[in-house]
């Protein structure tokens, strides 16, 4: 069984990643939250998890700086974004600090398995 | 280019339709199919700020429509607390202001969105702002999509 991490501030947007999980089948893994890039980097530090799911705008501690923290780790988990910020140099950004993909909100349960499918994790 | 809140507005509206096909399925409508909404509402915005522009885009609706709203986000169907209600509108306002930034991106690149924020209330602006506002029916629940902007 694969861990997976949401982190995003929002409690609805939470549950709206782990319906899609469902919707797209995806039901094997075991999926945890955190509310912001600090309480992720916690539970990183406590567990190993396969992916991270983490939104761009978020209190304490953003997406990107939980990657580049991440990364500067030099922790290679899967890492991916769930995010309302969908512009190119968005997306730029993100891919050039080591995220492997970036779903634009709102998002369909077939976006998330398209962007699982090629980690291997759908 | 000077753009008008009208402009906003139209590209709300189609992040709007897109978010209700994609999350919450529902139906949503405009015109005079539209419930009439009171002045006296709850709602959330969200600021979107760039160079050249800076804007508030938003959704109101009455305190049941906003409970539905949320329950429909949540897929809950017990009553859901104020705190939860206060997350969903941020979280619905959020991903329709990133619409409008996606839609308007090309002519208007590097725009940033800001935090949620929740009002109950009317809203109240200076002469130098203008609203532009439609009010829509996402299923059954009585919206108004509101965009703040300054006057031109």
């Amino acid at each position: 069984m694969k861990k997976l991490l949401i982190v995003d501030d929002s409690k609805a947007m939470r549950m709206i990643v782990r319906r899609a999980l469902r919707q797209a089948n995806i039901v094997e893994h075991s999926v945890e939250e955190a509310s912001n890039g600090e309480d992720a980097l916690q539970k990183l530090a406590a567990g190993e998890y396969d992916l991270i799911l983490a939104d761009w705008n978020m209190p304490q501690m953003n997406g990107i700086d939980l990657l580049k923290a991440v990364r500067a780790q030099g922790n290679k988990i899967h890492f991916g974004f769930v995010t309302s910020e969908g512009t190119g140099d968005i997306r730029d950004t993100a891919m050039q600090n080591g995220a492997e993909f970036l779903i634009v909100k709102p998002f369909t349960p077939e976006a998330i398995y398209e962007a699982l499918k090629p980690l291997g994790l759908a | 280019m000077a753009y008008i809140a009208e402009d906003w507005l139209r590209a709300t509206v189609e992040a709007t339709s897109e978010f209700c096909e994609t999350t919450l399925a529902m139906e949503m409508r405009t015109g005079v199919d539209a419930p009439r909404l009171p002045d006296n509402l709850t709602g959330c915005f969200v600021a979107l700020v760039g160079s050249e522009e800076a804007l508030q885009i938003g959704l109101a609706s009455d305190p049941a429509g906003c409970q539905t709203l949320a329950r429909t986000l949540f897929a809950a169907e017990e009553e859901l607390s104020e705190s939860d209600v206060s997350d969903a509108l941020g979280e619905i306002a959020n991903i329709l202001a990133g619409g409008v930034k996606k839609r308007m991106a090309e002519t208007f690149g590097g725009m940033s969105l800001g935090l949620p924020i929740v009002m109950e209330g009317h809203l109240r602006v200076t002469d130098r702002q203008h609203i532009a506002q439609l009010d829509i029916a996402l299923g059954e629940v009585p919206v108004r999509l509101l965009v703040v902007c300054s006057r031109e």
